[in-house]
């Protein structure tokens, strides 16, 4: 287990490195001068050339790197000169209100996938299966702010219950503190994950059903509530579980829109906003931070993929 | 009383397109304590026969007609609850593969301690203790360290004994082994084989014995019903069913299975065709197309089960009826007349004619011919792979001898059979000597050059005198080509002719393997595995190969389709003047294919000799082991059930033994057998083998000179 | 004898073929010699249906699939047919009919800037199914390619190879969009090219696994056997034993690049405006849902997602219908 836990991890440093690698190399597809795209057109040549001197950037292409990565460690994810601040300073006072609303929903959309994903694969092909299939397919196949306009309109437009735009509370706390606007957002993010979710759910129940040591367990006579429980859920999560860690950038994407819609401040908004005043520095911290997330997120889904079948393990 | 009485069942499963009436009216009943053998090639409904009873079918499966009766009660009739409380209670299952039928996230424990809680209200630890002491009675070592594991962690054997523990957990008073020892290895077989008979005695259960081997059921089973295409055909006492056959089909099947005890050179009898299509009704006697008495009558209409002193046989012209019409043979010579009743007294098959019936052993026989020269030849090869687990996740845990230090020879013409069981490096072997592997050491030498250092271009080449024939005819055609373009395929990476040439030999190869020339444009999957295993064979051949290794060609292969293919590969070996070398964990084939055999352990070939060497004085405790392991269509006589020769597992490849491969679970084993690895030494003759006791005496040759040929 | 050869009809194994010879002598429990070659084993008459027929056949008995094609079909031809016989302006800005409701003149009533949104639907699906195919040509073509040298060679070639997927799939694709965007205005070219370069990582990830699997199948084994050369065994056995995953697979990236496409339309990095798209519609019309102007929000929503829902159909649809050939096999 150790063993393995540690090859996993070095596999994971490994992409991480490339992942760097990437990043660099997109600040360098920055046009013509970086200095002059990050800091502004109207910068002075002097504070370019004190940006340049300080940032190694009259140097080879190699120091040039390994001073990115050295601030990558340290925690520096680069200045907005737009906004005057630091990358890693704005994440620190987002990314709070963004494990509020994808966790919310990542915990919703697991609580309600798993049961359903359970009962339409051993009603399979029956009526219930049909409409949860269907429901899960539509849902599947639509942007994610389909959902979230629907949700607005129904609920904002018509029925007047909940408010369309996202509590602009400052802090994680805050947010829950008006669980009303926060509704809509979660709903969202949780039934775009849904969708994901009980496709993958139904399909590992599906192959699980179809073991032959579910036979056994019948054979057994066991009653179907622990057939379930003993035999069919643990055997499919393990299936799920590395689809999750598959599956972040999508609901991280899924988060960005969903942010967007509802005016959620979060990262994704953040990342909206820098886009279109052109503020290089906070997409590139923040891709990169996405990017961590997704290694570790898978890196984590692998862990527990071995600790859920033994047959992983040393 | 009857324990157990199914009537007429009647079971079918609808899929989209069709409805099979896998089970088609079967009748038979089991007595208290009593052992009955269903007997059945695959597809005969005889596995369906267990799931009805379990009431545990596939989708689209339902028992549309009969009654099965468990002491008295209609199982059809309990509601699903019911039913729930007595499978696994009342009734026990243990089916054919123990890999997958164990939930590889339980500990093996808390599987077998799972019924224990739901049917008799045992609590947890309780239930635990329980499931140890069942676990020590089927006999797995050290019980009480292995209630933690997981399956994966079990050999196959030790699995099958966890299948066991589950299904007796509740002391049943059914238990259903549906071919409960098909996935192992013979050594093995024979002791779950053994397992099951005590504890039957010991748990008073009675016992459906469910196979398609002639050989388990003539020395497990009490009484034999015989299956075919749904219907059974023939029942009777066990010993009476195989001095007596009633049946055509009873008696194809017998005459089509190879034997230890076969004379050299004779022909196996095949029933011709194959299984009739069950999702056809069919009026007349299902065997009729198959039949070599088949009359008008038989289509009409379908022989009804006729019961006559306890031996009951579903046929209008069974053996020795008054309407058998080959009863009084006409215009036969005589020397054929008592051929046809087939009774296996003592074991011995009728002999053919003037044949003689003893086969003298060669052993140290001055006359014998110079051996042929040797076309491929095995020069002390070693293989060693790197052990990796897990199926997503790869990672090395150790060094695996597959080979260890082999020299063999094949010469021109004779068939070499390479017998083993899984995992002693046979297959390794074969795919070495096809140029497929390349040895870590050793040479490969064919026709005296050495192509084990030939470079991919060179040995493109040298692959057309060297064919290859896999074990399943499911995965060795391509699914996506047509048959014609399948044994076309080596005429076309060898550049041989143009298109119209390479038509016609493929043309010519379809008609020497027996199949219509409409086949060229069929896909593999329109074909039954005997036939596939045709295709495979004329794709070997287009080449004109010198030598074709032919990897377990028929143990995929129902027993009736079996010998079609072991005599075709016969009659083409003459014709081609082909060179075989047979692998096969199936010595009776072996016995039936090969001139000479070389026996496999853990990677060393620890016998080798003529056919007759090996199979009537064998040298190696291991090979006696193993002719004793197989169980023979001859029911034994009086009370004398064999024993299971060799005990425990074969171990780990990873950590093989010291010295001799096989001491561990070998009765002969002394000290030095721990110390030095024995190398192979003559019996004399070619009979050479690798003990430092051998069963049977060196006659000539000194014992001085056993000294190694590989060391 | 007709009942007699159902199924498996061979006239000489049945009563009176070429066993009358053993009959005579009872049933030999010898053969002689040559005798296995006339067991001629029974093959039905009529060949069974070519692969490709038995698929489309299991594929037309899926209806929901085939709703997905025909959706499929109608929005595509509506889109570049429909044009040519409902004409309508999407250059000039016309104020005067702006925000009108549907009406005769114009079917599904006109945008705030007074282009007619029937047509606009029609112009901008033009770009979407565009876009749609081209990804998921390119993309599984590049995944195929890549897929197949990582597993076909193994060992280290696949290690090095999966770990650059690896760190492919760490990086978030809209993200990463986006960023582009701002660098460099999207064309129709560009967005191929991004979206592709995004999305191949799957398929070669899929693709990969299945020739691992194939490679040890034996009949790969004995074409080497028999002396193929790699590239003829990968081309021969390997690709059309796995177009099954391909083909599947393809039409999910064509389903997902068009869901892309409106999430990045929707959020505006995408060709700039006024070229028209159903993602830019839904988001100009959005402002106006509050007036209740539905008719700037709903078609292009609908279109979106019937289209996206139609091409997961037809994936769905034929994964199934390959599956049941796969089990066959």
């Amino acid at each position: 287990m150790l063993t393995y836990t540690l090859r996993r991890s070095g596999q994971g440093l490994l992409v991480l490195a490339g992942l760097t690698v990437i990043t660099f190399l997109l600040e360098h597809l920055l046009p013509g001068n970086i200095a002059r795209s990050i800091l502004g057109v109207h910068a002075n040549p002097a504070t370019i050339a004190a940006f340049d001197k300080q940032n190694d950037l009259n140097r080879s292409i190699l120091v040039q790197y390994a001073h990115f990565v050295d601030q990558l460690l340290h925690g520096n994810l680069g200045y907005s000169y737009t906004q005057n601040r630091s990358v890693d300073s704005m994440l620190a006072s987002e990314a709070p209100r963004d494990v509020v609303l994808v966790g919310l929903s990542l915990a919703l959309a697991i609580a309600i996938a798993v049961p359903t994903g359970i009962v339409q694969a051993m009603r399979r092909n029956r009526l219930v299966d049909h409409v949860g299939t269907g429901i899960a397919f539509t849902l599947y196949s639509m942007p994610p702010y389909v959902p979230a306009l629907l949700a607005v309109e129904i609920f904002s437009i018509r029925l007047h219950w909940l408010p369309s735009e996202a509590p602009q509370a400052s802090t994680a706390i805050g947010m829950l503190e008006h669980p009303a606007g926060l509704v809509l957002p979660v709903l969202t993010l949780t039934l775009v994950t849904y969708a994901l979710f009980s496709r993958y759910m139904r399909s590992a129940v599906i192959d699980t059903l179809a073991q032959p040591f579910m036979h056994t367990a019948r054979c057994k006579g066991l009653p179907e509530r622990v057939i379930v429980t003993r035999h069919v859920l643990r055997n499919s999560l393990i299936a799920v579980v590395t689809l999750t860690g598959l599956s972040i950038p999508g609901i991280l994407t899924a988060g960005l829109i969903t942010e967007e819609v509802f005016n959620f401040p979060g990262v994704g908004l953040e990342y909206f906003n820098a886009a279109t005043t052109n503020d290089f520095p906070t997409m590139l911290g923040i891709t990169v931070v996405i990017g961590v997330v997704t290694i570790l997120g898978n890196f984590l889904a692998d862990v527990s993929y071995a600790i859920l079948d033994p047959r992983v393990r040393l | 009383m009857s324990l157990l009485e199914v009537r007429d069942l009647h079971t079918e499963i609808r899929t989209r397109h069709r409805v099979v009436h896998a089970v088609d009216g079967i009748s038979f009943d089991v007595q208290e304590g009593e052992t009955v053998g269903l007997v059945g090639e695959s597809g005969s409904g005889k596995s369906m026969v267990a799931n009805s009873i379990m009431r545990l079918l596939p989708p689209g499966g339902a028992v549309t007609k009969g009654q099965i009766l468990l002491a008295n009660t209609d199982l059809l009739t309990l509601d699903e609850r019911a039913m729930r409380e007595l499978r696994g209670n009342q009734v026990g299952l243990i089916f054919q593969d123990p890999m997958s039928g164990l939930n590889p996230t339980m500990t093996i424990g808390r599987q077998v301690a799972e019924p224990l809680i739901f049917h008799k209200g045992f609590g947890r630890r309780a239930a635990l203790a329980r499931a140890r002491e069942l676990l020590d009675m089927v006999s797995i070592p050290r019980a009480s360290e292995r209630l933690d594991d997981y399956p994966h962690q079990l050999s196959g054997g030790l699995r099958q004994r966890v299948v066991i523990a589950m299904a007796l957990a509740c002391s049943p008073r059914l238990l259903i082994a549906d071919e409960p020892t098909t996935a192992l290895d013979v050594t093995i077989q024979a002791q779950i084989l053994e397992l099951l008979d005590d504890l039957k005695a010991q748990f008073n259960m009675a016992l459906l014995l469910i196979t398609h081997d002639l050989g388990v059921v003539a020395e497990r089973a009490n009484r034999v019903a015989v299956v075919y295409a749904g219907h059974v055909v023939e029942t009777a006492q066990t010993g009476e069913l195989f001095t007596r056959i009633r049946h055509p089909y009873t008696q194809a099947l017998f005459a089509s299975v190879p034997r230890l005890d076969q004379e050299r050179g004779r022909r196996l009898y095949s029933i011709p065709g194959a299984p009739p299509d069950l999702s056809v009704l069919y009026p007349g006697c299902r065997f009729a197309p198959r039949c070599s008495r088949a009359h008008q009558e038989c289509e009409g209409s379908a022989p009804a089960l006729q019961d006559d002193g306890g031996h009951a046989v579903a046929c209008f012209f069974s053996l020795g009826s008054d309407k058998d019409p080959l009863s009084a043979p006409p215009a036969t010579p005589a020397a054929q007349g008592p051929e046809r009743q087939v009774p296996p007294q003592k074991g011995r098959p009728v002999a053919e004619g003037p044949a003689p019936r003893a086969v003298p052993v060669t052993g140290s026989t001055p006359q014998e011919p110079p051996p042929p020269a040797p076309l491929l030849q095995l020069q002390d090869i070693s293989k060693v792979f790197t052990a990796t687990s897990g199926t997503f996740f790869r990672r090395e845990t150790g060094l695996v001898q597959a080979v260890a230090g082999v020299s063999l020879g094949v010469a021109k013409g004779e068939t070499l059979g390479l017998v083993g069981e899984s995992g002693c490096g046979k297959t390794t072997l074969g795919r070495i000597a096809a140029t497929l592997e390349t040895p870590s050491s050793g040479k490969v030498l064919f026709n005296d050059k050495e192509i084990s250092t030939f470079k991919e271009r060179k040995l493109r080449k040298i692959r057309r005198d060297i064919q290859l024939v896999f074990q399943d005819p499911f995965s060795s055609l391509d699914p996506r080509m047509r048959v014609g373009a399948i044994i076309r395929e080596p005429l076309v990476w060898q550049h041989e002719g143009d298109r119209a040439s390479q038509r016609e030999r493929v043309l010519e190869l379809l008609d020497q393997v027996g199949l219509p020339k409409k086949s060229v444009d069929r896909y593999p999957h329109e074909f039954s595995g005997g036939q596939r295993q045709r295709v495979a064979l004329a794709r070997a051949l287009a080449l004109y190969p010198r030598l074709v290794i032919a990897d377990e060609p028929v143990s995929a292969l129902d027993v009736s389709i079996r010998s079609q293919v072991l005599n075709l590969m016969k009659d083409l070996q003459s014709e081609y003047e082909l060179t075989y070398l047979v692998i096969s964990h199936d010595l009776s084939v072996v016995r039936y294919i090969a001139d000479r055999v070389a026996v496999m352990y853990l990677g060393r070939v620890v016998e080798v000799g003529s056919g007759d060497e090996i199979y009537s004085r064998p040298g190696h405790p291991y090979t006696a082991a193993l002719l004793t392991c197989i169980p023979q269509p001859n029911p034994p006589q009086g009370d004398q059930h064999a024993t299971a020769p060799v005990r425990g597992e074969l171990p780990s490849a990873l950590k093989p033994p010291s010295g001799c491969p096989f001491r561990l679970r070998c009765p002969e084993a002394k000290d030095i057998c721990a110390e030095k690895v024995p190398a192979l030494g003559s019996l004399g003759g070619t009979h050479e083998v690798a003990c430092h006791f051998p069963l049977v005496k060196a006659e000539t040759v000194s014992r001085g000179a056993q000294v190694t040929t590989d060391a | 004898m007709p009942s007699l050869t159902h199924g498996y009809g061979c006239e000489q194994v049945s009563l009176s073929g070429c066993y009358l010879v053993l009959e005579s002598i009872g049933l030999p429990d010898t053969m002689p010699a040559g005798a296995s070659r006339r067991v001629t084993d029974e093959l039905a008459d009529e060949p069974e249906l070519s692969a490709a027929r038995a698929l489309l056949r299991t594929f037309l008995e899926d209806l929901p699939a085939v709703a997905g094609l025909v959706a499929i079909a109608l929005i595509v031809g509506a889109c570049f047919i429909g044009p040519l016989f409902y004409r309508t302006n999407q250059v000039t800005v016309n104020l005067v009919i702006a925000n009108q409701a549907p009406s005769a003149a114009h079917m599904l009533g006109t945008d705030g800037n007074g282009y007619d949104i029937l047509g606009r639907l029609m112009a901008g699906g033009q770009i979407s199914i565009e876009v749609g195919f081209a990804v998921g040509l390119v993309s599984t073509a590049v995944g195929v390619i890549y897929g197949t040298i990582a597993g076909y060679f193994g060992r280290a070639v696949d290690a090095v190879m999966m770990r650059f997927i690896d760190i492919g799939l760490s990086i978030p694709t809209v993200f990463l969009f986006i960023f582009v965007s701002r660098l460099v205005t999207p064309s129709v070219w560009l967005l191929i090219a991004l979206l592709s370069g995004m999305s191949w990582l799957v398929p070669a990830r899929l693709v990969r696994g299945d020739i691992l699997t194939l490679k040890v199948r034996e009949y790969v084994q004995a074409a080497r056997g028999l002396g193929a050369r790699p590239w003829q065994v990968i081309v021969r056995h390997l690709v059309p034993n796995s177009v099954g995953i391909i083909v599947v697979n393809a039409t999910f990236q064509i389903a997902n690049a068009i869901l892309m496409l409106a999430v990045l339309q929707f959020l505006g990095f995408s060709i700039p405006p006024p070229t028209p798209s159903w993602g830019t519609m839904l988001s100009t019309g959005i402002n106006y849902l509050f007036d209740g102007y539905w008719w700037q929000v709903y078609p292009a929503l609908v279109a979106i997602v019937l289209l996206v829902l139609a091409f997961n159909l037809v994936g769905d649809g034929l994964r199934d219908a390959f599956e049941v050939r796969l089990q066959r096999r």
